[in-house]
């Protein structure tokens, strides 16, 4: 093992200047993550999970730009990179799956057109050379009888079979990292569940990082080993999963819990989080979660909270005990 | 609506072809109290003050800032009268094209079934060949006179609206606020004025003011060919076909003034046309 | 029993509608497809005064199509629906106002160049239910009732969250005084946090009002959370129903197995290993419905029965129905 992390995020910011003023999607994002590590990043609309997906890539568009901060990549700095060098990265190392497969698909390529052009991106390989690996590929995230479907077109597949290809597109190459933008939101739960099963044994298989990023928290309990819970824009919580979702240490992380019907016995009320995410344009001084949260005081509206650090990271003044 | 505003201000190119809109129509409003002579009182021309050139000091004693016409007319005069009769009837077909085009559209598109096929058939058909073609047989059949050009313009032009509100309204049926009303149940008639005919709106009034700009070019071309109105209420389309004659003897004023006078109407309402069909158009919102 | 709501072999067919073109290319010998797509097949169903009946299933299942056929919008191609008694509609046109919807997307289901408070008032006064005199106040009433400030009637759709745009759905739904809420995936597009408020909601009005409810979702637990009884889809028909306890504690037919399996659960500790145990195969084309029984190709406990005849829903012992030769 090497003493550096595959991936190393230390005060991340990235902010969109719109005409209505500065929203800071992303807001001092700091987490690390090992090679074969599974992460979870989990938060609602507006939390700038998905941005934070996107700033790894270098995918960020205009009018949105990381401010500052670092991302290291084994070791070396993507913040600033060259756009050139980026692509060279971009889809051979890391590589994204994004939530609608059927916008990433080009629709007047076959499948195994677009998949030979991705293979062919990033080093020589003869059309014969990139088929088969294209073949084999599709193969390994379950697709039946792929060679033959290699000539057909996205339309002639189901959402959830172009959401296989979009993985197995991204899986050509082998990358180190995975970045995944909520993958399953568009897919009904016996699709999810087969991806999710293939995407598990994947990671294992072939010791390819995942960054999970989804509103489900369900989801990212079952696949990953971490998990970070944002909110506006900042980590308010993150450590092991089994840990962090049985005794949430921040009231959001417990609200959210609470909000899930499993977590209550059917026909009782919901312990509901009151009010709704804030704007980012207009965020209270002190803690962003205050004006929602139960254990609020003084101190929450005034001070932002600095990171409380146990087994975990908790960005709380008041955070719940640790079980 | 100040939103609207505050983006539209950030196109100076828009907001220069509003301002010359602006001052063009408030001109052709005035036009009996601002200009020096009713170049339509042939009373007043004299023949002695006839094609003169601009800075000319004509018989009345005042200056033809442009010079003057076949006719001894202040070209400056002729032409502010002139717009203010091509904005009449730009407009005055523009809305009724409207008004008649978006009923069809926003009909057929609610009724469905043989309605509707009957109506956009022949919209499609009259689409597909120009609409000065049939402007110039109805001139023919109907006879000179502004409502005959109004007619004319009208019978032109409703199909472009007819295929705007057609298209826009079919989108909007289809949206779940088109459903919820039909799920209340609402009556038809409100549905159609209420929910589906508001939201047709936006793209109605972009093409709106294009065609009003098209309606005024096309009517200067009826008039330049010599079917639109009478010789004795010049519009723009006649200044310049008046002049034409004089282009090779040099005095070329008696068309080129007017012609700039159209071109520069036809081109800023074009460009406040576009700016409203940008903000309007999400897909091109930063 | 009260039975409020009822279908009664209730099919809905689409054919395909076709074009001049495709007719003229029809007779010259093209291949055009007519098949029908078999959106709903002969569905039976009541609910009865004061229930929750959750219709659960993955998309293209039938669930929307059937829900807007009870709702009064559809028409069905064969069997009755009766609303109160009633039939909802008269030929194509809706014509009961006593069962109401409310729509998946708050940002399609409100018309976004009307006052909020005009949506609520609009089918009231059409309607005769209020006065326009008494409809501000009505309004008003009604906003503060879904937990929105009454002073918000004089605003635009487009002034609110998702959230509080559902809560304008609801009181727009509620202000027509129905008998039935039909509820189309009403959380569907809305975050967690957000999610928990609106069912809190709704199961507040639900008791206040005494509703009696369909509710639409291919979320499992959001339909355990809200249900008396469910009923569970596949391919246009219903393969099992039942009280929601006994459906989820004990399913019978392998889809429901396999579909309550697929649910991703909270894992809370580390032993609390994640096993998948997905349904095989993918859902087949509602154009050429499989033989027999519609799930067999993906079905584990499959035989020769299954592939030849289709099993009919029959009540079992403890009232549940299922539609299955081996459960």
């Amino acid at each position: 093992m090497s003493a550096s992390p595959l991936l190393e995020v230390r005060d991340l910011r990235t902010h969109f200047f719109t005409r209505a003023g500065v929203v800071k999607a992303v807001e001092g994002v700091s987490f690390s993550l090992e090679k074969g590590e599974i992460l979870g990043l989990v938060g609602e609309s507006g939390s700038g999970k998905s941005v934070t997906g996107f700033s790894l890539i270098g995918l960020v568009d205009p009018p949105g730009r990381i401010a500052s901060g670092s991302i290291k990549f084994e070791g070396r700095e993507l913040v600033g990179l060259p756009p050139a060098e980026m692509r060279a990265l971009r889809g051979k190392r890391i590589a994204m799956v994004f939530q609608d497969p059927a916008a990433t698909l080009n629709p007047v390529l076959s499948i195994g057109q677009q998949m030979t052009l991705a293979v062919q991106a990033h080093g020589r390989a003869s059309d014969a050379a990139a088929r088969d690996l294209a073949a084999r590929t599709l193969t390994r995230v379950g697709i039946p009888d792929a060679a033959a479907r290699l000539d057909a077109y996205p339309h002639e597949f189901s959402g959830g079979m172009r959401q296989r290809v979009a993985i197995a597109t991204a899986l050509l190459h082998g990358p180190d990292l995975i970045i995944a933008d909520e993958p399953t939101t568009a897919l009904d739960v016996s699709i999810q569940a087969q991806i999710l099963a293939e995407m598990k044994s994947l990671a294992k298989e072939t010791g390819t990082a995942l960054v999970w990023i989804s509103h489900d928290l369900a989801t990212v309990s079952s696949l990953a080993d971490r998990v970070l819970v944002m909110y506006a824009g900042r980590i308010v919580e993150a450590g092991a999963v089994g840990e962090t979702l049985r005794a949430p240490r921040h009231p959001y992380t417990r609200g959210l819990l609470d909000s899930l019907p499993a977590m209550a016995r059917p026909g009782e009320k919901l312990n509901q989080i009151p009010g709704t995410t804030p704007s980012l344009l207009s965020l209270p001084p002190g803690c962003p979660f205050a004006p929602r949260c139960p254990r609020a005081d003084a101190v929450c509206a005034t001070d932002p909270p600095d990171v409380v650090t146990a087994s975990r990271l908790v960005r709380c003044h008041h955070p719940l005990e640790a079980a | 609506m100040r939103a609207f505003w505050r983006e539209y201000r950030e196109n100076w190119i828009a907001v220069v072809a509003l301002a010359v809109v602006v001052v063009i129509v408030l001109a052709a409003l005035l036009a009996p109290w601002i200009t020096p002579q009713n170049p339509y009182d042939l009373a007043s021309l004299d023949l002695m003050d006839a094609r003169k050139p601009p800075g000319f000091v004509g018989s009345e004693g005042y200056v033809h800032w442009l010079g003057t016409d076949a006719q001894g007319r202040d070209l400056l005069s002729a032409i502010i009268h002139g717009l203010r009769i091509s904005l009449q009837m730009g407009i005055a077909a523009g809305l009724f094209a409207m008004t008649i085009g978006a009923t069809l559209g926003i009909l057929s598109a609610h009724a469905g079934g043989w309605v509707e096929a009957a109506i956009m058939r022949v919209v499609d058909l009259q689409l597909s060949f120009p609409a000065i073609l049939l402007a110039l047989v109805l001139v023919a059949v109907l006879g000179q006179g502004k409502s005959q050009l109004v007619i004319a313009l009208v019978a032109a032009q409703y199909a472009y609206f007819a295929r705007t509100a057609y298209g826009a309204a079919t989108a909007e049926r289809q949206k779940d606020y088109v459903e919820a009303a039909h799920a209340t149940p609402l009556p038809g008639w409100r549905i159609v004025l209420r929910h589906i005919l508001p939201n047709c709106l936006p793209p109605l009034i972009v093409v709106g003011t294009v065609q009003v700009a098209n309606a005024i070019a096309l009517e200067a071309t009826l008039s330049f060919l010599g079917l639109g109105l009478p010789p004795t209420e010049p519009s723009l389309g006649m200044l310049i076909a008046n002049g034409f004659q004089y282009m090779m003897s040099g005095r070329t004023w008696i068309s080129v003034y007017p012609g700039i006078a159209l071109i520069v109407l036809i081109v800023a309402i074009n460009i406040v046309g576009d700016q409203i069909r940008d903000q309007f158009n999400p897909r091109l919102r930063r | 029993m009260n039975q409020i709501l009822v279908a009664e072999g209730v099919t809905k067919r689409f054919s395909p509608s076709l074009s001049l073109g495709d007719r003229i290319a029809g007779v010259l010998g093209a291949h055009v497809d007519k098949r029908a797509v078999h959106a709903v097949t002969d569905v039976s169903l009541s609910v009865t005064a004061g229930e929750t009946l959750g219709l659960v299933g993955e998309s293209g299942c039938g669930k929307s199509t059937l829900g807007r056929m009870l709702a009064g919008i559809m028409p069905p191609t064969e069997g009755r629906v009766l609303v109160s008694g009633t039939a909802p509609m008269r030929g194509r046109h809706k014509a009961t106002t006593r069962i109401q919807t409310v729509f998946q997307d708050p940002f399609a289901s409100l018309n976004p160049r009307m006052r909020i408070g005009d949506s609520i008032a609009e089918g009231p006064v059409t309607h005769g239910l209020t006065s326009r005199a008494d409809a501000p106040r009505m309004v008003a009433d009604w906003l503060a009732r879904v937990g929105l400030d009454p002073a918000f009637a004089a605003r635009f759709p487009h002034q609110f969250s998702g959230g509080q745009r559902q809560r304008v759905a609801i009181a727009r739904a509620l202000a027509m005084q129905p008998d039935v809420l039909v509820c189309d995936e009403p959380v569907a597009s809305l975050d967690v946090s957000i999610q928990a408020q609106i069912l809190n909601l709704f199961l507040d009005l639900r008791r206040d009002l005494g509703l009696t409810c369909l509710f639409i979702s291919h979320d499992l637990s959001v339909v355990r959370h809200v249900s008396d009884r469910v009923a569970i889809m596949y391919l246009g028909r219903i393969v099992e129903a039942g009280s929601a306890a006994k459906v989820y504690a004990s399913p019978r037919h392998p889809y429901t197995q396999g579909l309550l399996d697929s649910v991703p659960k909270l894992r809370l500790s580390i032993d609390d290993v994640a096993d998948f145990k997905p349904i095989a195969g993918e859902l087949p084309s509602p154009l050429s419905p499989p033989s027999g029984c519609a799930f067999h190709p993906r079905c584990p406990k499959a035989t020769a029965l299954c592939r030849a005849e289709r099993p009919a829903l029959t009540a079992r012992e403890d009232g549940t129905l299922v539609a299955c030769h081996h459960a």
